[in-house]
């Protein structure tokens, strides 16, 4: 199920590692899942719970404990509830920064659910890591709701808006208005990726990832 | 003389009072974060929002290359009070009031100690997954809640679009989602649907709609409710109204026609105040001794109006003076020449005028008549 990490791989994951390393010498803990935090995890997928509040409980720990978040997250990856598993990738991949948390966000482009393997290639591309790009351009068929996603938006409409914002590609697809017409840009951004994937550079400025001449 | 003074007035029976009920309760807490401003027949409602921005951190707008903190506030708050203001303009509040929404997004640090007590506190997350505002007043996700115009939300929004962030502002403005999780058989969700009517709304999946969907009476009802219960807003009318007088006696057949567009709303002092203009046509005919002529005659019409009541009503309309319409007109009796002298006063009282089902109505004693409602 995981992919190598691709050799352009990014000088966050570099960073990432240099700083592992460091916490290492320092004798600095290793992040460990937070009792708390995986309460919150728990209380995602609990029926009896209050999803909303959980919710909100889970976004204010990704502000105030990433590397916290992070490690609960790594943990419950492989929770049998379905929603325990769509929170604890979306905590991933809003507060990956070591390199177990990157490895993991790659290896989750290859999962079955596609809403997961969508919040796997935001983190990554957030990171400017291109990896995730084929999972969007592959997602663009895919007239299925983002399970979870508040507001709803549907799975092809999220790839849409992430190719559109991360790449200075477009071709025809900020003009589409439903899977159908978004899968018929499909064949020319595979073409673009096949051509141009392994040639992307990350524009630290621009903030999207510019095709090589 | 063979024309007499009339009052045209319209006298109606009673219609049910049907209160419009609010949704939820204000208690007697200080007005602290939406601001909401009456100036005659607009409606302003003010929310201010503290955005909590890393320092240094950069964002792509599209359209515009990368920026800052404040330039992505920029670009949401602009784009977002678009979309409102929009969406908002073709529709009317009680059938006169424009509703009018002022975003002012504040960038502050990324603390949580930073920003004004006063306003929301919205904070910046990383993935378009899921924006979400807490409106802290215990309402359900379908609830519409005030709660937001007198403590602050919070909220956690992703990097989104400004359709999105108009979304999250409509729960800044205590609107309720208007779609349901769905779930699966084990209870975890699978997606959402929509509430029944209200697909592809501002609140709903609008994402399935477009600029021509996202609004509509009910949610511009659902907002004026809201704002409504904040600044209290003095009722006001508009629509048309015609009035048909028809009698005949001693061999003089006459009918007169009313026809009215009236408007009455609130001065600056809140009395209410208004205008109907139109036109006054009158035809008839006279007999005498085996002869016989037609007439006819038309004026203009214009009455101020003054206007009574409280809450949903009774309210009454009346012309505050009575227009004179005086004519002379020659005509023919068999062939003796006579002098038609046309002589009325024209008036307007309309009693009863209740507020109910979002409508001002009154009762012409067979049927009711909605005449102070206008719809786009």
């Amino acid at each position: 199920m995981r992919v190598p990490l691709a050799r352009r791989t990014f000088p966050l994951f570099a960073a990432a590692l240099v700083s592992t390393s460091l916490a290492c010498a320092l004798g600095r803990p290793t992040p460990t899942p937070v009792p708390e935090i995986d309460a919150v995890l728990s209380a995602m997928g609990a029926a009896e719970a209050d999803p909303e509040a959980a919710f909100l409980e889970l976004s204010e720990a990704i502000g105030a404990n990433p590397a916290g978040v992070e490690a609960t997250a790594l943990s419950r990856l492989e929770d049998p509830n379905a929603d325990v598993r769509l929170f604890a990738v979306y905590s991933l991949a809003e507060t990956a920064s070591s390199a177990a948390g990157m490895r993991t966000l790659v290896g989750l482009l290859e999962v079955s659910d596609v809403t997961e393997r969508m919040l796997a290639a935001e983190g990554l591309l957030r990171r400017g890591e291109p990896e995730g790009i084929p999972a969007l351009i592959a997602a663009l068929a895919v007239d299925e709701p983002m399970r979870g996603a508040e507001p709803p938006i549907q799975v092809w409409d999220f790839a849409r808006d992430l190719l559109l914002t991360n790449t200075d590609q477009d071709f025809g697809l900020s003009s589409a208005v439903d899977a159908e017409s978004a899968d018929a840009a499909r064949p020319s951004w595979e073409a673009w990726w096949a051509a141009s994937g392994r040639n992307l550079t990350w524009d630290e400025t621009e903030l999207y990832f510019r095709s090589s001449p | 003389m063979i024309g007499r003074r009339a009052v045209l007035a319209a006298l109606a029976l009673m219609a049910g009072l049907v209160s419009l009920s609010a949704p939820g309760g204000v208690d007697a807490r200080r007005l602290a974060v939406n601001q909401v401003e009456r100036n005659g027949t607009v409606v302003t409602i003010t929310v201010p929002i503290d955005l909590h921005v890393p320092a240094q951190q950069r964002y792509r707008v599209p359209g515009a290359g990368t920026t800052g903190g404040a330039g992505l506030a920029a670009w949401w708050e602009s784009g977002a009070e678009a979309i409102w203001n929009s969406g908002l303009s073709p529709f009317l509040f009680r059938g006169c009031y424009t509703l009018k929404v002022d975003i002012q997004l504040n960038v502050v640090a990324a603390d949580p100690f930073s920003g004004n007590s006063d306003h929301h506190q919205v904070y910046l997350r990383g993935s378009a997954f899921r924006s979400k505002v807490a409106r802290g007043g215990g309402a359900g996700k379908n609830e519409d809640d005030p709660n937001t115009y007198t403590h602050p939300g919070l909220g956690y929004w992703g990097m989104v679009g400004p359709t999105t962030v108009a979304h999250e502002v409509g729960h800044l403005l205590g609107l309720a989602d208007d779609y349901t999780d769905v779930k699966n058989a084990s209870g975890q969700t699978t997606g959402a649907q929509s509430l029944p009517g209200r697909e592809k709304t501002l609140m709903d999946n609008y994402r399935q709609g477009s600029a021509a969907t996202w609004f509509d009476q009910e949610l511009v009802d659902r907002l004026g409710d809201m704002a409504g219960i904040v600044e209290p807003l003095p009722p006001c009318f508009q629509g048309t109204v015609t009035l048909l007088v028809e009698d005949a006696r001693e061999g003089h057949y006459r009918a007169a026609t009313l026809d009215l567009a009236l408007a009455v709303s609130p001065n600056e002092a809140g009395e209410l105040e208004g205008l109907a203009t139109g036109s006054f046509d009158l035809s008839g005919s006279v007999t005498q001794g085996g002869c016989e002529f037609s007439y006819n005659g038309a004026t203009d019409v214009s009455l101020e109006l003054t206007a009574s009541g409280q809450a949903n009503g009774p309210y009454t309309v009346t012309a505050k003076e009575e227009q004179r319409y005086e004519e002379t007109q020659r005509h023919f009796l068999c062939d003796d020449p006579v002098d038609l002298q046309i002589d009325w006063d024209i008036g307007l009282t309309i009693e009863d005028i209740i507020f109910r089902d979002r409508e001002y109505r009154f009762s012409d004693g067979s049927a009711d008549v909605v005449l102070f409602y206008s719809r786009p």
